[in-house]
This record gives structure tokens, C-alpha cells and sequence, in this order.
């Protein structure tokens, strides 16, 4: 493949300064928190203690006679609108099966009704005081018992449906399926000479953006509601917030400030529908953030997995079929239900795309466990694990090198797969053959970066004490819904030749404002700091459809491209009319259009003179993009993993990461979301998980129990963008800021494979797992269900130290009784009731 | 509920003593603040602040190494004098701890008096022979090993100050090693263990083999301790004594791991740490 | 009480409640550079200098910082005249959504005053209270080598 070159180009494909950083960088930028918005009110939710309870009763008068408690809405007092909180396009394909809030609570942490208060001690001690009387039902804790004949109905409510044609049986706990089959699997099968048949799972995880979900919502002048929040997807939060209400869109305005951070967690509907009921009741701002714990419990989680793996390979590593067949969890609603088991399949089988024969069978269910939602990776992340640990299987019983046995089937530039028009998004996806491919390359460059042939001398290199392992593993992703999802922006010239670029696209700290600046000055020939970009208001901005898969660049990028070329011609044609040239004779560069002659005038001489002496008009323009393609960007992710035989933890030592994203708009930036992404995939892999009780309650809601990774923790990294041009994409450009999530948890096990001879198919992949398959008492299979294994891990009682004092000889009060499960049982000291459980970090109520 | 209304300043124990015996206003104690910031200090409305009152310093006096109780562990992490005693394993175990900011802020005190199951400074003190010097009624010391019997909030009095806590020099042929199993650096332990051997000749004449987070309080393990003293060390004995400290040690299970996997990386590691300790004190084995 | 603090550099006399955690405080008082990831001493966004050294101000007491000289991301720099380290920050690509940063910069100011030579395992020491989730800290990291490195004229 052609790779354009660069130096034809000025503000593309290099690394210019983001343009917020200094803002964030001097603690100037806003975030949502930072708004000072008068005469506030503080937003509490009280979350659910039950996995799966009837609400029969709230007593609210006590806590409305708290001082500065003002308002206690319940599921009494709003109307019941059934919804999905994913923020996707609409019709979504996810399930109608939501209520802001609901009369019966389906997991630990579901909500049960907000309070509005002058102060957060006042909303707590609310939370504290009022009584709710639940009628327990028997809760269902895993995906496999939801689909149990006779099994619990989760969601019995007759408001419960889809809005498109997709199957969806609630009263068996069935929140979507999918299944196809290309080819002849029998016959696949019986041409192999190996088949291999293994089950993976894989494990709850929260995307952990540092900035919680957080919206302000108060009545404009008009009285209009405006809300304020942390969103990947402000148009949908528009629009969701508007139904729930049973408002007009009209009346309704989002704005974006800075958002810190999301990952998935923030293209849904999680705060913003409360906070606007208690301002409509109340007439007042109010504003509701989320704890860090709630953020666990009680937001979304990347959706758990059990993925049955059945392949079959010739000899010479040829593969004759692939099965796939996956158990989705969703927890107690339907989020993101169809869609990301879809791509568990969409993103991964066409890797193979080699194979004729290909079924895949995805069943979506119900729990009264925490919810799943849209996480970086979206599905990927699951199937990957699954589909390149049994390619890794298989080579090793075909005695092939993993590397080889990829080489000969994966997909290249100009082939297609059946897989892309079977499995869309919520219907039949779109057929596609891939333009730019540039995996070959990216391999060879990852095995030379690497020094995959020298690996054997670096395993003599091991510590004593440790086994060093190697692996590795192959990625695809996409770029963008085609057919479904739009984006667009806005521009418009300014008298001294500064241009506003309005773009509905969400910069949720990816650097899209600047990306997207780039290419809009590419195709003007001016520089960034020549824009001034915003993104995104509701009333300002046109509409987009958000942040998420992975489609800004490529598809809000083409936009503002379609964009900046309309308000380029009339730029030109306005300074034809200054030179007295025809405007197709014009170049324009370096803020000047110039003639043929060398005759030149400057972009804000035009725009002085649209705009104040000659034929007076605003040059400006809006476009908007839709993509008929999903190019997926590749990668090759190579690892080397160093197993403790003492305790069985595994350490990653050296990371390896090359990517096809094809062009990078902006290469730090696009070297910043691999690393990002590579580092919370090896996070993912090595202990992030969500460990239960028996009743469904997640014991590891704080960064004190649910690890992620610091600089202590972090391994030698190395990306190498590996350019190719995609032609359907904006100067050339696919995606980057997801795939790299993918490759930890395969190339990682592998390596742990490759290191102790054992092999994990069940994530994370702890000490404890590695130890005991070393001992030969966990062979790897999941077995145990991680929620099973947790329950019998609970804390005894007497097992912390500090609990075992009730009075504090210093005074200070320590009468910590939390059934033995935090960590850090200080905290719980001051929540008292488990009724307000998804309210604690219930430390001391503050004064604020 | 917070209460509070007031902090106290003392610029010496006695001062500080003083203040918390009148009762006049409930008050308690406050050092770096990071456990009581983040605990309910129900009725209590006075702090009583007692990092400006002289006592975070690391010294040497004679043969032993004295440690003011407000000594924050970063400084413990650096201190030339904790790197160079006992094979520097105070000074390793509290550059384990969190992560700098909160090393920066967390006092010797308060970590051995807030006793978490995850502490990780009270395994040194009980494998090298701490005393804590406490300031009650009148100046008392106890040994480490007396200290940790109990929850020490439980056994102090509201008035209690711990001072310093003092450990001995240790002699040439004597070799120290901390271990700390944790999921992520800095963070909680899974499993702290610390092991001092003595040898004279050839012969082991001290051991000592001090292990938290997998029971409730931190202990030592003098079954497994009496394997090795008084004999000439061996791959088998110091095999030998960390089977017996895993047989005579009764792990539990929490989020952190499983009573079983606890017990085969005890066993793992007490081995590991014997036989450091050997190699530190010059002794081959 | 009334607590007395120098931040960034001016003396302030504020009557607080003393037992308001500092986070909450120096929010109220305006300085809202300073973040809120957790509350619970784990993340650092809310980390401050507190007589020069890094402290998590969410597990501190105001009472604590009395006679106390504190610094935020306010008194680094300006967006006019940036701190060396909020500069190359920026240059290096190592700010993402930025939550994350005003802290990871004090710990690295505090890093830089004490030892001006650092090698990368000091970065890491010095930054492993902060954490990020958009970046690999692999930016970062080279950011403040390369602020070291420019304050010592080398480059
Ligand atoms: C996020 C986080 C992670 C942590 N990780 C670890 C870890 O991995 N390992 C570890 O060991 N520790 C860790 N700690 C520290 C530990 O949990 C305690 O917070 C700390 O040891 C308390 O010390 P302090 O100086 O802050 O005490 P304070 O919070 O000030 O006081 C704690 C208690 O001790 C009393 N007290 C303090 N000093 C004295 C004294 N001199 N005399 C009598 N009573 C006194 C106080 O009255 C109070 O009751 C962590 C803390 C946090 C916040
Ligand atoms: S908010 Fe203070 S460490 Fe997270
Ligand atoms: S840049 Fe987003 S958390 Fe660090």
C-alpha cells in the first residue's frame, strides 16, 4: 500500500500541541465540578442493598424534616418511562427495560430514590433516615443460573421491549441473541487434523475515568433545562433526558465542558435524568457526582463473558472452521446488550477470514449483578482473549511458532469476510473489503523491535527465582457504525482570519478538538492555533453522535474535512474577486491565497472584506459525514511476561505494540491512546476484577481493593505507528483509541503459558491462579465461576485487625461492623445503616 | 459524624498530655491524619495535633536506633541510619508502603497504632526487637512483641503517647530481609514477612520470623523459630522451618487471596527470606 | 478556628471548620485546580505541596494545615508564563483529559526541588501516587526527565 507522503502535508501527521493542554495543564480548563453554580442543591442517590427486591414502601417524612433536605423523589412521584441508558444511535438496539427510578431494584446498587439538599451532610443524613421496606426476591448471581428453567424473571415488568426487530425474551432472562453460520461446520471440522475445543471467560471490570460521572442541571432564563455534564455523547443525552421527562428536545440544551476521561462509562445515561427532575421539581441547580464507589457499583462495568471456542486446523496451520459461541452478562440491564457481544464476533472472526467455515452463537442475559456498558475494546476485548489464546493453542499442537501460524491466515488488504455483512450493529452489518491493511508490516516490525528469534537467549536470562515467558497476539478493530452513525461540524470565519470550529464530537481528553483542528487547517492552510474550537453545546454545536466506536478521526474528522473544503471554496472565491483571478487558479497555504502571479491576499483580508467592505456575507459552513466502511486499524502486541515461582505472580517486563491506524493526524497523540489503552489492558489482565458476595455485592469498590496500575507497576512500552493511507478515511485515517485494549489479556496468557506451562483461560490472572495451576490445581479451565469463588472468600469477621476494636483508646471512634468485607473498614463506621450502601464512601459527612 | 470544633498545637509531650486528659472538651490524637481523616470521630470535637512537637527524628544513640513516634516513613525509606540497620529492612517496608504522598504524610505511630491487618511496619519491629516507648501515667516501654498481642487502640489509654519506638543495633553476623506480596507495588499486602537470623560461628544462635496480613494480627512464629536456633542452618532445616511456620500459622481468606494459596507462598517465602537472611550474614548454606 | 496558611505564596487567615477535609476547603476557598478522583487517599488528583512535599489533601484534616505553606497547580504557573513542567507536559503529549495532571505536576515539582538529577526510576517513585487512567505514563514520564534535563541547561 501507498503511503502518501507526509511532507506534502503541514498540520497533518504531525504532533502539534494539544489544543486545551495548557488550560489543563494550568488547572484552568473546567471540568463539570469546577462550574460555581449558585444557590446549588447536592443530588444523593440511595442505592439498592438487595440484588433483587420489591419496593413496598418509602417513608420519606423523616428526612424531609432534616434542615436542608428539599426534595425526595421516588418512583412515586416521576413518571415511568421505560428506556435503555446507552447512549447509542437511535432506534438503539439496546432493550427499552430501564426507569429512572423503578419499584423494584434489580442489583446491589440499583437506584431507589434521590434526594435534593442544600448540603451533602444534609442529603446523607436523608439517605440515613429514610425507610424503605423491601420485599426480597431471589436474586440470580450468575449467567449461567439466569438461564435456568425456572430461573428468577428479572425483568417482569410488561414495559420491557425493544424498539427494533431483535430477539429479546425477558421473561427467560434473554436480553439479545445472534447467531450465523457460513459454510459447513461438520465438514469444517472434519478436514482438520487438530480441533481444539476451550471455554475462556472473562471478568467485570470499570473503566475507572478519574474524573466520576458528574452533571449540574438548573432552568436557563428561559426556562429551558440546561445540563452540564461529563458525557461522551451529549446529543443522546439530550435526547434520552428529554423522553424520560416527556419534554420536547426544543426545551432541552447539553453542554460538554472538559470531561475527565470515560472509556465507554460515559456514553450513557447515568446522572443527568435525576439531577433535571429534582431541578424541575424544585426550580433550583442541582448537582450530583458520583463517589468513586458508586462509580463501581452502581455505573457500568465492561459486560463479563463466557466464550466457547471450537477450532479446527489443518497440518500446515490452514484452519478449517471456527465455532464461537458466547454466554454475555449483562447485569440487571440490557445496556450495550446486543451490541457488544455482536462485535465480540464482528471484530474478530474476520481476522481469520481465511476459514469457510464460521458460526458464531451469542446469547445476551440477564443477572442481578452490576451492569454492563459500552468499555473500550466493546466486546473485542472479550473475543480477542478467546480467539488468539486457542490460536495460540492450536499452533502449539501443530508445533508451529504462533508468529508463522498467523502469518498464514490472517486477513490482508483486498480481501473481505462473510463475518462483516453477517454481524452489524442491531441489524445486518455492511459488506466491506479492506483497504488498508498494514498487519504484515506491523508484525514484522514487532518481531524485530521485540527480538522474537532471541527469545530463547533472554529465557536463560530469567532472575533466579522467576521463568520468563513470551507472547503474543494479533489485533483488528473497526473505525466508526457505517450506515448508522453521523457526525458534523460547523465553521465560520472571523475578521482577523481566525476561524470557530463547532464540532458535536465529544473530546473527552482524546485530543479529538485538536485532531479534528488539524484537519480542518490542513485543508485551509492555516495552523491550529487559528481555530478555536468547541465542542460540544447542543445549541451550538451540530450534531454528532458522540464519542465512541472509535470513530471521531474518521468519521467526525471526514465532516470537518467536508467542512473546511466548502468554506474553502468560498474563501477562494471571495479573494478570486479581490485578485480579479478565477478562483480555481488560487492555491491557498500559509494563511494567504495566492494567484498564479504570485498576487496574493491574506485569509483575513477576505474575511475583513466579507465581512465589512464588499459584498458582505459570513463565510462559514456546516457538513456532516456518514461512512459506508468500518476499516479496522491492526496491531501486533508481543510481551514478555516473568512468572515468580514463590508466588506465582506474573510481571510483565516488556510491552511491544505496533499499530496500523493509518495516517496519524497527530502521532503523540495517537501514541498516547495506545500506551493508554495498552496499559489498562495489562490492568485488565493482571488484577482488575470485581470480586462478590454471596449476595451480589461487589466487596472491591475502591482503588484499595480494585487495582489499577501506577508508575510503579508499569513495564517497558514501546508503539511504533505503522502508517498506511485508508482512502476512505480523512487524509488517509482509520482509528486508534481502542484496539490496543485487546492485547494484554491473549499475549499475556500466552506468555504465562510459554513461561510455567500453564494456561488461563479464565482472566485476571492472578498469583493465586498461576501458583495453583503451577501445583497442578488449576488447569486453567473456568471452572469456578469468579462469582462462585468470591462468595467463598468473604471475610470472616474477626480477620481484620482493626476491626476487632470497637473503642479507640485515642477516642476516636472505630465501631466498624460491616459484615467483614471492606478493606478499609473505617469507612463504613460512619455509614451505619446498609441502606445507604452505594452512598458510602459514607465517610464523615462533610461540611462543605 | 464530625464533631470537631477545635485542634491543639502542643509543643511537647507534657503539653499534649495535658490537653488530652481534660476532658473538659472530648479530644483525641492526630498525627499524619490519614487514617483518622478518613474515620468517623464520633463525639470527639478536639484534635490534638502532635506532629510539631520535636518528635520525627531518626537517631542513633549507642547501640540503638531511636525513632521519634511523628517520624513520617518517606523519611524512614531514606534515613542513612535505617538503611544501615539490619540490612536496611525498616527502611525498605516503608518505602513500600502507598505511595509517596502518603508517604510523605504517614507517622511510625500511627502506622503501629493504627494497626491494619495490612500494616506493614509491625512485622520489622517484631523481627528486629522493637520496644515502644509510651508516655502515660509515667514512661513506659513495651517490647513489639507484647504491643501487637492486642489491638493497641484497645490496649492504650485516650491519654497514651507513643513516643519512639527504639530497635537495637544489630551485630555483623546477623542478616534481616522484609518481603511484602502484594497485588500491585504499593499497594495493600497480601502477606508481609520479616526474618532476622543471628549466627555465631556457624551456629544460628537468634532467629526470629515475624509474618502480618495473613491472620489477624501480625506474630511471630516461635515454633518455626526454634528449628533454627542453636544449629548449623541447612537447605533441609531452613526447608524445615518454614513448613513448620506454615503448618502452625492459620491463614484466612479475604478478597486478597485464598487461606490456601496464602499458606504455599508463606511457606515459599519464609524459605526465600531464611535463606537471604543466611546470605546477608555471611553464612553459606 | 481560625487557621492560618500561606498558599501559593500569600498568607491567607481563613475561619474554617477544622475537621473539613482540606480537599473540600481549598475547593471552596477557589482552588479548583485541584481534583477529586476518590476521597479515599488513593488516586492523587487531589494532591497538593504542603511545606514543599506532595501530600493527598482529601485524607488531611484543615486543622492539619494551620501554619502550613501550601501550593497548588495555581501557584505554578500561568497560562502566560507556564512552569517549565506544565510546558513540556504539554509538549510531550502527556496530557490527556488533563483530571489527573494538576497533581501528577506537584509531585514532580516536589520530585525536581529535591533532586534535580533524577533518573527515570525516581520519576516513577515520585509519581506513583497519581494515578492515570487515559495515559500510559510513558509520556509523562519523559516530560519530566526532559523539564530535569532543560533545568540543568542541557538542553
Ligand atoms: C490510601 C492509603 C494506603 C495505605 N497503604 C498502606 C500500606 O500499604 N501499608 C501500611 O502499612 N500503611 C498504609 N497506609 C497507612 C495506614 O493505613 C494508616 O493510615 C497510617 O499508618 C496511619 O498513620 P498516621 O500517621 O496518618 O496516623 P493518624 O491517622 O494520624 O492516626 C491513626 C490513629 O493512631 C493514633 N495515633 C497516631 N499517632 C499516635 C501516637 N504517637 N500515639 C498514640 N496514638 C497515635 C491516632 O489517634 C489515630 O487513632 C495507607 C493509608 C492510606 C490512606
Ligand atoms: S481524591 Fe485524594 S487521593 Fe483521590
Ligand atoms: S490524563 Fe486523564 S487521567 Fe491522566
Amino acid at each position: 500500500m501507498a503511503v502518501k507522503i507526509k511532507d506534502e502535508l503541514n498540520v497533518v501527521g504531525k504532533s502539534v500541541l494539544k489544543v486545551d493542554g495548557l488550560s489543563l495543564a494550568c488547572g484552568k480548563a473546567k471540568f463539570v465540578d469546577d462550574y460555581e453554580l449558585p444557590e446549588c442543591l447536592v443530588c444523593k442517590v440511595m442505592a439498592s442493598p438487595f440484588a433483587h427486591a420489591r419496593i413496598k414502601k418509602i417513608d420519606k417524612t423523616r428526612a424531609l424534616q432534616i434542615p436542608g433536605v428539599v426534595e425526595i423523589i421516588t418512583h412515586e412521584d416521576i413518571p415511568r418511562v421505560p428506556h435503555t441508558t446507552a447512549g447509542q444511535g437511535y432506534p438503539e438496539p439496546s432493550p427499552y427495560d430501564t426507569f429512572t427510578l423503578d419499584n423494584k431494584v434489580r442489583y446491589v446498587g440499583d437506584r431507589v430514590l434521590a434526594v435534593a439538599a442544600e448540603t451533602e451532610e444534609a442529603a446523607l443524613e436523608a439517605l440515613r433516615v429514610i425507610e424503605v421496606e423491601y420485599e426480597e426476591l431471589e436474586p440470580v448471581l450468575s449467567a449461567r443460573d439466569s438461564m435456568k428453567e425456572g430461573a428468577p424473571v428479572i425483568h417482569d415488568e410488561p414495559e420491557a421491549h425493544v424498539i427494533i426487530p431483535v430477539p429479546y425474551e425477558p421473561e427467560r432472562n434473554l436480553a439479545a441473541h445472534v447467531d450465523f453460520k457460513i459454510g459447513d461446520m461438520e465438514k469444517g471440522f472434519a478436514e482438520a487434523d487438530v480441533v481444539l475445543e476451550k471455554e475462556y471467560e472473562t471478568q467485570y471490570a470499570q473503566h475507572c475515568p478519574m474524573e466520576p460521572h458528574i452533571a449540574a442541571t438548573w432552568l436557563d432564563e428561559n426556562n429551558r433545562l440546561v445540563i452540564l455534564t461529563s458525557t461522551q455523547v451529549p446529543f443522546h443525552v439530550r435526547r434520552i433526558v428529554a423522553e424520560r421527562l416527556q419534554m420536547p428536545i426544543g426545551k432541552v440544551r447539553v453542554i460538554k465542558p472538559r470531561i475527565g476521561g470515560g472509556f465507554g462509562t460515559k456514553q450513557e445515561v447515568l446522572v443527568e435524568d435525576v439531577c433535571a427532575f429534582l431541578t424541575l421539581k424544585t426550580k433550583r441547580p442541582v448537582k450530583y457526582e458520583m463517589t468513586r464507589a458508586e462509580e463501581f457499583i452502581s455505573s457500568r462495568t465492561r459486560h463479563p463473558q463466557i466464550l466457547n471456542m471450537k477450532v479446527g486446523a489443518k497440518k500446515d496451520g490452514t484452519l478449517t472452521a471456527i465455532s464461537m459461541k458466547i454466554i454475555m452478562n449483562t447485569g440487571a440491564y440490557g445496556s450495550h446488550a446486543l451490541t457488544v457481544m455482536c462485535n465480540s464476533g464482528s471484530k474478530i472472526l474476520p481476522m481469520y477470514n481465511k476459514v469457510m467455515n464460521v458460526d458464531f452463537c451469542g446469547d445476551t442475559v440477564y443477572t442481578n449483578m452490576p451492569v454492563g456498558g459500552a468499555y473500550r475494546g466493546y466486546g473485542a476485548t472479550q473475543g480477542a482473549f478467546a480467539m488468539e489464546v486457542i490460536m495460540d493453542e492450536i499452533a502449539r499442537e501443530l508445533n508451529m511458532d504462533p508468529v508463522e501460524f498467523r502469518k498464514i491466515n490472517h486477513i490482508r488488504s483486498g480481501e473481505g469476510s462473510p463475518v462483516f455483512a453477517a454481524l452489524g450493529e442491531g441489524k445486518a452489518g455492511v459488506e466491506q473489503k479492506i483497504g488498508s491493511c498494514g498487519l504484515d508490516r506491523c508484525i514484522e516490525r514487532a518481531l524485530e523491535e521485540f527480538d522474537w528469534e532471541g527469545r530463547e537467549e533472554r529465557r536463560k536470562l530469567a532472575p533466579p527465582g522467576k521463568k520468563r515467558g513470551f507472547g503474543m497476539c494479533i489485533l483488528m478493530q473497526g473505525s466508526s457504525i457505517p450506515e448508522i452513525d453521523m457526525g458534523a461540524a460547523s465553521m465560520k470565519i472571523n475578521e482577523d482570519g481566525s476561524f470557530n470550529l463547532l464540532v458535536g464530537a465529544t473530546d473527552l481528553g482524546t485530543g479529538s478538538d485538536t485532531v479534528l483542528a488539524q484537519v480542518a487547517a490542513e485543508v485551509l492552510g492555516i495552523s491550529v492555533d487559528d481555530f478555536i474550537v468547541y465542542s460540544s453545546d447542543t445549541d451550538m454545536t451540530p450534531f454528532d453522535v458522540g464519542a465512541y466506536a472509535s470513530s471521531t478521526t474518521y468519521l467526525s474528522g471526514y465532516a470537518v474535512k467536508n467542512c473546511a473544503e466548502k468554506v474553502k471554496m468560498q474563501i477562494l472565491k471571495a479573494a478570486g474577486d479581490m485578485l480579479g483571478v478565477d478562483p480555481y487558479d488560487l492555491t491557498i497555504e500559509n494563511k494567504k491565497v495566492t494567484d498564479m502571479n504570485g498576487n496574493s491576499v491574506t485569509i483575513a483580508e477576505v474575511a475583513r472584506r466579507a465581512l465589512y467592505e464588499r459584498d458582505q456575507h459570513q463565510i462559514g459552513a456546516m457538513a456532516s459525514h456518514i461512512t459506508h466502511k468500518s476499516p479496522p486499524p491492526f496491531a501486533a502486541h508481543f510481551v514478555e511476561v516473568d512468572v515468580d515461582e514463590n508466588t506465582g505472580f506474573a510481571e510483565v517486563k516488556k510491552y511491544v505494540c505496533t499499530i496500523d491506524c493509518g495516517t496519524a493526524i497527530n502521532p503523540k497523540l495517537a501514541e498516547g491512546q495506545c500506551e493508554g489503552a495498552i496499559l489498562n489492558g495489562i490492568s485488565y489482565a493482571l488484577t482488575e476484577e470485581y470480586i462478590f458476595n454471596k449476595k451480589g455485592r461487589m466487596m472491591n469498590a475502591d482503588f484499595g481493593s480494585y487495582k489499577i496500575f501506577n508508575t510503579a507497576d508499569l513495564p517497558e512500552m514501546k508503539v511504533i505507528l505503522v502508517p498506511t493511507y485508508e482512502e476512505t478515511g480523512p487524509y488517509g485515517a482509520k482509528s486508534v483509541s481502542e484496539i490496543n485494549i485487546n492485547g494484554a489479556l491473549p499475549a499475556i496468557s500466552n506468555a504465562i503459558f510459554d513461561a510455567v506451562g500453564v494456561r488461563l483461560r479464565t482472566a485476571p490472572f492472578t498469583g493465586e491462579k498461576i501458583l495453583m495451576g503451577m501445583l497442578g490445581k488449576n488447569n486453567g479451565d473456568p471452572q469456578v465461576k469468579p462469582e462462585e469463588e468470591a462468595a467463598a472468600e468473604e471475610v470472616p469477621e474477626e480477620n481484620n485487625a482493626a476491626e476487632e476494636n470497637n473503642s479507640n483508646g485515642n477516642g476516636v471512634n472505630n465501631n466498624n461492623k460491616n459484615n467483614g468485607s471492606e478493606n478499609r473498614k473505617d469507612k463504613e463506621g460512619l455509614s451505619g445503616e446498609p441502606a445507604s450502601y452505594g452512598n458510602y464512601p459514607a465517610k464523615k459527612k462533610k461540611k462543605r | 459524624m464530625n464533631n470537631l470544633k477545635e485542634f491543639y498545637y502542643p509543643e511537647n509531650i507534657a503539653e499534649a498530655q495535658k490537653l488530652l486528659r481534660d476532658e473538659s472538651v472530648k479530644k483525641a490524637i492526630i498525627a499524619g491524619g490519614t487514617s483518622v481523616a478518613l474515620l468517623n470521630t464520633g463525639s470527639v470535637e478536639g484534635m490534638v495535633d502532635i506532629t510539631r512537637m520535636g518528635l520525627n527524628y531518626i537517631k542513633q544513640d549507642g547501640g540503638f536506633v531511636k525513632i521519634g513516634a511523628t517520624a513520617v516513613v518517606e523519611e524512614l525509606a531514606r534515613s542513612p541510619i535505617t538503611k544501615n540497620l539490619a540490612n536496611g529492612i525498616l527502611a525498605k517496608a516503608s518505602s513500600e508502603i502507598a505511595s509517596r504522598p502518603l508517604r510523605n504524610m504517614i507517622t511510625m505511630g500511627g502506622n503501629i497504632v493504627q494497626l491494619r491487618i495490612w500494616s506493614d511496619l509491625p512485622v520489622v519491629l517484631l523481627a528486629l526487637d522493637g520496644q515502644i516507648k509510651v508516655q502515660g501515667d509515667e514512661e513506659r516501654t513495651i517490647p513489639a512483641d507484647d504491643f501487637f498481642r492486642e489491638q493497641p487502640l484497645k490496649t492504650l489509654a485516650h491519654f497514651d503517647i507513643v513516643k519512639e519506638v527504639v530497635l537495637p543495633k544489630t551485630p555483623e553476623t546477623s542478616g534481616a530481609e522484609f518481603i511484602k506480596l502484594s497485588k500491585t507495588k504499593g499497594d495493600y499486602a497480601i502477606m508481609s514477612l520479616a526474618c532476622y537470623l543471628e549466627f555465631e560461628e556457624k551456629t544460628c544462635t537468634l532467629a526470629r520470623i515475624a509474618l502480618s496480613s495473613v491472620t489477624p494480627l501480625p506474630r511471630r512464629c516461635k515454633k518455626a523459630e526454634k528449628v533454627l536456633e542453636g544449629k548449623q542452618l541447612t537447605p533441609e532445616l531452613i526447608a524445615e522451618a518454614a513448613a513448620v511456620t506454615r503448618e502452625k500459622t492459620k491463614t484466612i481468606s479475604n478478597i486478597w487471596g485464598s487461606a490456601e494459596y496464602k499458606s504455599v507462598v508463606l511457606e515459599n517465602l519464609v524459605k526465600k527470606s531464611l535463606l537471604s537472611c543466611a546470605d546477608k550474614a555471611g553464612i553459606q548454606i | 478556628m481560625i487557621i492560618q496558611v500561606k498558599i501559593n505564596g500569600i498568607d491567607k487567615e481563613w475561619d474554617v471548620d477544622p475537621g473539613m477535609i482540606l480537599l473540600d476547603l481549598l475547593r471552596d476557598k477557589g482552588y479548583k485546580s485541584i481534583k477529586r478522583g476518590c476521597d479515599e487517599g488513593y488516586c492523587g488528583a487531589c494532591t497538593i505541596l504542603l511545606d514543599g512535599q506532595a501530600a493527598k489533601s482529601c485524607v488531611m484534616l484543615a486543622g492539619q494545615a494551620h501554619k502550613r505553606s501550601i501550593t497548588t497547580v495555581e501557584g505554578l504557573g500561568t497560562m502566560d508564563e507556564p512552569h517549565l513542567l506544565q510546558k513540556t507536559f504539554v509538549e510531550h503529549g502527556a496530557v490527556q483529559c488533563g483530571y489527573c495532571i494538576p497533581g501528577m505536576l506537584l509531585s514532580s515539582k516536589a520530585l525536581l526541588d529535591e533532586n534535580p538529577n533524577p533518573t527515570e526510576d525516581d520519576v516513577k517513585e515520585a509519581i506513583d501516587g497519581n494515578l492515570c487512567r487515559c495515559t500510559g505514563y510513558v509520556k509523562q514520564i519523559e516530560a519530566v526527565l526532559d523539564t530535569a534535563s532543560i533545568m540543568r541547561g542541557e538542553n
